[in-house]
């Protein structure tokens, strides 16, 4: 029984639990009336992404892929490659969410608010 | 020496502006004139050795691989120029070249804080070489960081421009981050189905792969990620506020190149990458296909709606837009010439109106098109350039936003989809509506404007409209539409038919 779930948690679940929290992020995204909120919705997002990838590169029994004596051959290490890949992700997410930062406190300098509800209340389509 | 410049050119022509927007604020800090002049220079430099790149991709008949730090693919990012992509990226530093020289008088006109305007000309720049290394990456997690480059330089020239400038780049930030993650989810699939990222790599591993719903998965996570990032129909939300309270000077750039080479990559994805002859690839064609249609409808539309000059291009770029995914949904080599020759017509045109709509802006404050009244007795030039232009929009034979739907319609011709030649022709008939509209307005509307102060436009030499900065590249911009329109077809098949033909 537990082998069955784990099989079941190793093959399908960990992707399923990725897309589950990538909805929950852009639902936050859609449904949320504060910005600020948005933006953490936001980061949930990405790192849902994150986490799709670094499950990508994980493997059983696999070790650092830094070389250890008497252990040759690929199968013995993990692949680094999606983990090198998201150290770059992980930069751009952080630099969106300073950008996404900077124009939230130049929002509050000119509304006052940063409540979608109040800003786009005053005839924000004309 | 001048042959070892050459063959590093593709990188150079990355590198030379990032060196540029990197030293710009820097030198800002001593003199905010040689500032503006580095990055000038810089794109100046990157512009002639785009053309030196596409004479010598021409004569070799062959894609140019450039294999960055000499790290062979596919373990190593390569850079791939073709006919294509060759041709795209000239068309985008000789745009940027151009908007950064238009942007002087704005920034001059803002005394008060020199190294803001250090800062605009650097994110400028940014854009400019996130779009370079867009169009010539061939390396498919490569393309997501300039891709990123590209959307955070966007957000900076969106939020400083009007008053509602903020939010709509705010609001872009929010979709233009699902768009990016969406790509990266794609791409992320594709590694895991063949344990490559390089985009020639991809291409052969593919065709080995049998498991469908993985591929299926990529293509709708690619369709969502390139459909937000270009602005394609139902996706299309950021859009006119974008467009429409950016930075005027930096709009012409952001509306007119910056939603085409996603596009460019996504031809790159689904012609060069997928297996075009795949039974599912019809499927998602259409797909495409529903979304280009719609969208050309609800952007022409939606243009009639509106009195502001800048909304009226915004949700007119939905539309054209919406024509580059129909070429590619006709999927053949008329449809994909015509799709790439839009490419090119659509960003001289839109971007030529732009900066007409800049430089009204500039001389009289004019933001609506009622008050344009007569105003081409003051601005012959501008408004010249206008009316060729927006008749180039309409597909008025000898214009080149003509021939680009004379292809699309060929293709789809002989596709025998005769329900898009007629999207087609109700579009077209449309966009006169709003176009002529302005005409109207502006050759027969009561005359409105009052000259304003003389003191706020010192800049502007007598006997000038606007300042030659600004005249210069109104006047390229509609020139480069008749050229495109008589040259296309030394274009078509001189230049995209060689690698158009190599991968259908």
């Amino acid at each position: 029984m537990i082998d069955i779930i784990e099989t079941f948690l190793a093959e399908k679940g960990i992707y399923m639990m990725t897309f589950v929290l990538m909805g929950l992020g852009i639902l936050g995204m859609i449904s949320c009336g504060n910005y600020m909120k948005k933006i953490m919705c936001m980061n949930i997002m990405q790192v849902s992404i994150i986490f799709f990838f670094l499950a990508l590169g994980q493997k059983e029994q696999g070790t650092l892929p830094v070389f250890v004596e008497n252990l040759l051959g690929a199968d013995a290490y993990i692949n680094p490659l999606p983990h090198a890949l998201m150290l770059t992700a992980i930069v751009v997410s952080l630099g969106t969410t300073g950008v996404a930062l900077a124009l939230l406190m130049k929002i509050k300098g000119i509304y006052g608010t940063i409540e979608e509800e109040e800003i786009t209340g005053e005839g924000w389509r004309k | 020496m001048i042959s070892y410049m050459i063959n590093h050119i593709p990188v150079l022509i990355v590198i030379v502006p990032l060196c540029g927007a990197v030293l710009c604020p820097a030198i800002s800090h001593f003199s905010p004139s040689a500032g503006k002049r580095t990055v000038i220079g810089a794109l100046l430099a990157a512009f002639c050795m785009s053309i030196i790149q596409l004479a010598s991709v021409i004569k070799a008949g062959e894609a140019f691989h450039y294999w960055l730090g000499g790290w062979q693919p596919p373990y190593g990012i390569e850079f791939v120029i073709d006919g294509v992509n060759g041709i795209i990226i000239v068309l985008v530093s000789f745009i940027g070249f151009m908007t950064a020289l238009f942007s002087s008088p704005f920034e001059e006109a803002d005394k008060e804080a020199p190294f803001r305007s250090a800062g605009y000309y650097s994110i400028l720049c940014f854009l400019v070489i996130g779009l370079l290394g867009l169009s010539s990456t061939g390396d498919a997690f490569n393309l997501y960081v300039f891709m990123e480059i590209v959307a955070l330089s966007g957000y900076g020239l969106i939020a400083i421009g009007e008053k509602k400038g903020p939010i709509a780049a705010f609001r872009y930030l929010l979709t233009g981050t699902i768009g990016a993650s969406a790509y990266l989810l794609g791409v992320g699939l594709l590694y895991s189905a063949t344990g490559t990222l390089n985009m020639a790599d991809l291409a052969i591993r593919l065709r080995e792969v049998d498991n469908m719903p993985v591929i299926v998965m990529a293509m709708a996570c690619l369709i969502v990620g390139f459909g937000i990032k270009m602005a394609l129909f139902p996706l299309h939300g950021w859009q006119p506020a974008a467009h429409s309270y950016a930075h005027p000077a930096a709009d012409p750039m952001i509306a007119g190149v910056m939603i085409k080479i996603p596009a460019y990559a996504m031809f790159r994805f689904f012609f060069c990458i997928f297996d075009s002859s795949l039974p599912m690839m019809k499927t998602i064609f259409t797909i495409i296909g529903i979304m280009a249609v719609l969208g050309i409808l609800f952007g022409s539309l939606k243009a009639l709606r509106y009195d502001k000059f800048n909304k009226i291009l915004a949700y007119s770029s939905i539309g054209q837009v919406g024509y580059i995914a129909l070429g590619f949904s006709i999927g053949n080599f008329y449809g994909i010439a015509g799709a790439v020759l839009h490419i090119l017509s659509h960003a001289f045109m839109k971007t030529g109106l732009f900066y007409t709509s800049a430089a009204f802006k500039y001389r009289y404050g004019i933001h609506y098109t009622d008050q344009l009244g007569q105003v081409y007795r003051k601005m012959p030039v501008t408004c010249g350039a206008l009316v060729v232009l927006s008749l180039s929009m309409t597909g008025l034979p000898p214009f080149a936003g003509f021939f680009s739907k004379w292809y699309l319609a060929l293709g789809a011709i002989q596709n025998g989809q005769y329900l898009y030649v007629a999207v087609l022709i109700i579009s077209s008939l449309l966009s006169a509506i709003y176009f002529f509209r302005i005409f109207e307005r502006l050759f027969m509307g009561e005359k409105t404007v009052t000259e304003p102060e003389s003191d706020a436009h010192e800049g502007t030499a007598p006997g000038l409209e606007v300042p030659l900065r600004m005249l210069i590249p109104i006047g390229f911009a509609a020139l480069m539409v008749i050229a495109l329109g008589l040259g296309n077809s030394f274009i078509v098949n001189g230049i995209l038919k060689t690698t158009v033909m190599g991968v259908l």
